[in-house]
């Protein structure tokens, strides 16, 4: 779907065209799906996550400007979504520590092994080794590496100390690339 | 270190760059349900705030025209069958239709008979000052009362407010006065004054407009009237139209015609033969008889807010008598300060009496 076509259905939609809705749900509804379920493991919440994300796309479609991709501005919402949902779920916040973790217990990856790995692990298997981190280390894990979103900004978002964030992530990385390299059937 | 975390990031965000996931239902009718009832909710929540206003305003409005009406068409219908003439015309015009030449005769009599008893019913609920009764007099909770105080600054008629009452009567209530205005469940318009205001009344025959005084009461029909009330008594000139008096205490009655003034006081009402002073913004006339120069002073800065400063105190001694018919202070005084051989001059709007004293 290139801008311009995308363009035409935002107006459509503003008016409240079902056509319109319809083929920007069924267009982006799949990448949708795939990034809910990078934070939610159960995949009927993953999937509510993105009927209440939608709904929201098209209550304030009359917003969205054409200031980056129409997909991005989804994702944000998809997002957002997850980020409430955890906010309801959430009963315990994980403290931890970074002087706890000692810098020689952290792997290094090189080039070889990140394509090595790149090519071995299915995005499948992949989301599957997310999923089977704890709830708070997969929302920041998510959030810093691969939204891009800063340590601050994900204490923000998450309600959290900047400080947890970081210890959150490091150790969320480390046991992530563990189960990455047992993953990986051939060895560099 | 830094490269490590890197190529890590590198690594998943390729892998999840554009990664997707086929879903197993189609939720499109429920996302695009939900997406209608938004606005529809708040269309309805905004029409039906609007109805429940405009119905309350519609409430409101034909509970008050109600009200209002309901005492008009009783006095009417009395006024319609208080003249015999026409009331025979009205009941027997159906008779004739109806009834033999020779039965016409009992039944216009049995027919005018609960007529006549009405007639009676309806005069005595007619409101009038000389049959008012004590309970009448009772101000009753739930009707509306306006009140209105002046404040003690000005006198002077180019800053008096003319107020209008709700039944469109002009009031001007002068300096330190006060007016409660009553619109009572008995029918009548009511208003209950302290000091001195002024009354251009509408003629309404159906609500009659009742002045009460601290010694009398004053039914007023027709135009202009001013009244001053005090402990002391109630003075009060007729400009137009119609008023009738009545003593609170010897339920003595006089009907006063335009022009004339009357004074009611504990004892009783005695005729004024000119217009009291207190009046002079409004009919324009002062009248002296052998008066202190200091009442004369006191009047017109009460009526035409003068600023009069006195060289020589014992000035305020003098007497005059005379009368002024215009209300422009500077003629006034100048008539005033040349009978008594005084001297005056103008000054920043402050007028300056300089002299001798007449008692030497």
């Amino acid at each position: 779907m290139n801008k311009q076509e995308q363009g035409k259905l935002v107006k459509a939609c503003k008016k409240n065209d079902r056509y319109a809705m319809e083929k920007i749900y069924n267009t982006f509804m799949p990448r949708m799906l795939a990034v809910s379920l990078r934070y939610c493991k159960n995949r009927s919440d993953a999937e509510d996550i993105v009927q209440e994300a939608f709904i929201k796309v098209f209550k304030n479609i009359k917003r969205y400007k054409d200031q980056g991709t129409l997909g991005s501005w989804i994702e944000r919402i998809v997002i957002n979504c997850a980020i409430d949902h955890w906010h309801k779920i959430k009963k315990t916040v994980l403290v931890d520590n970074s002087d706890m973790i000692e810098e020689r217990e952290t792997h290094e990856l090189n080039e070889i092994e990140q394509e090595e790995l790149a090519k071995q692990l299915s995005v499948e298997k992949l989301r599957n080794l997310i999923n089977d981190l704890p709830e708070q280390y997969r929302y920041v894990l998510n959030l810093y590496a691969i939204e891009g979103y800063s340590h601050k900004e994900i204490g923000k978002i998450l309600k959290i100390k900047e400080s947890t964030s970081r210890s959150n992530y490091t150790r969320a990385r480390k046991k992530l690339l563990e189960n990455m390299r047992a993953q990986g059937i051939k060895k560099y | 270190m830094k490269q490590d975390k890197d190529l890590f990031k590198e690594l998943l965000q390729s892998k999840f760059k554009d990664d997707t996931v086929v879903s197993s239902k189609d939720n499109f009718d429920q996302i695009f349900d939900a997406v209608q009832d938004k606005p529809d909710d708040k269309k309805l929540f905004y029409w039906y705030a609007f109805g429940i206003i405009l119905l309350m305003s519609i409430g409101v409005f034909t509970l008050y025209y109600f009200k209002n009406i309901k005492t008009t068409k009783e006095k009417e219908v009395t006024t319609e069958i208080s003249t015999p003439k026409e009331n025979k015309n009205l009941v027997s015009k159906p008779v004739d239709s109806v009834y033999n030449k020779d039965e016409k005769e009992i039944t216009v009599d049995t027919l005018v008979k609960p007529i006549e008893i009405d007639q009676k019913n309806q005069i005595s609920n007619k409101v009038d000052v000389t049959t008012l009764r004590a309970e009448d007099e009772i101000i009753e909770k739930g009707v509306i009362t306006i009140t209105y105080t002046a404040s003690s600054k000005y006198a002077s008629t180019e800053k008096t407010k003319y107020n209008q009452l709700p039944d469109s009567s002009t009031i001007v209530v002068r300096k330190n006065s006060k007016v409660n205005f009553t619109a009572t469940k008995q029918g009548f318009r009511r208003a209950d004054i302290n000091g001195i205001v002024f009354f251009n009344v509408k003629d309404n025959e159906n609500q009659p407009f009742i002045i009460f005084g601290k010694h009398c009461k004053i039914q007023v029909t027709g135009n202009s009237f001013a009244i001053h009330s005090d402990a002391q008594a109630d003075v009060m000139t007729l400009i137009h139209g119609t008023a009738k008096v009545v003593h609170n205490k010897t339920k003595q009655i006089k009907d006063l015609a335009p022009g004339e003034s009357l004074k009611a006081d504990s004892k009783g009402i005695k005729t004024l033969k000119k217009a009291p002073n207190q009046f002079a913004w409004k009919t324009k006339e002062l009248n002296y008889d052998n008066a202190l120069v200091n009442s004369v002073i006191q009047d017109l800065g009460d009526n035409y807010d003068a600023k009069i400063i006195l060289k020589n105190r014992d000035i305020l001694n003098c007497r005059y008598s005379g009368t002024f018919t215009d209300d422009n202070i500077a003629d006034i005084l100048k008539e005033l300060t040349a009978s008594l051989k005084l001297k005056l001059s103008k000054k920043d709007g402050i007028f300056l009496i300089e002299g001798k004293s007449c008692d030497l």
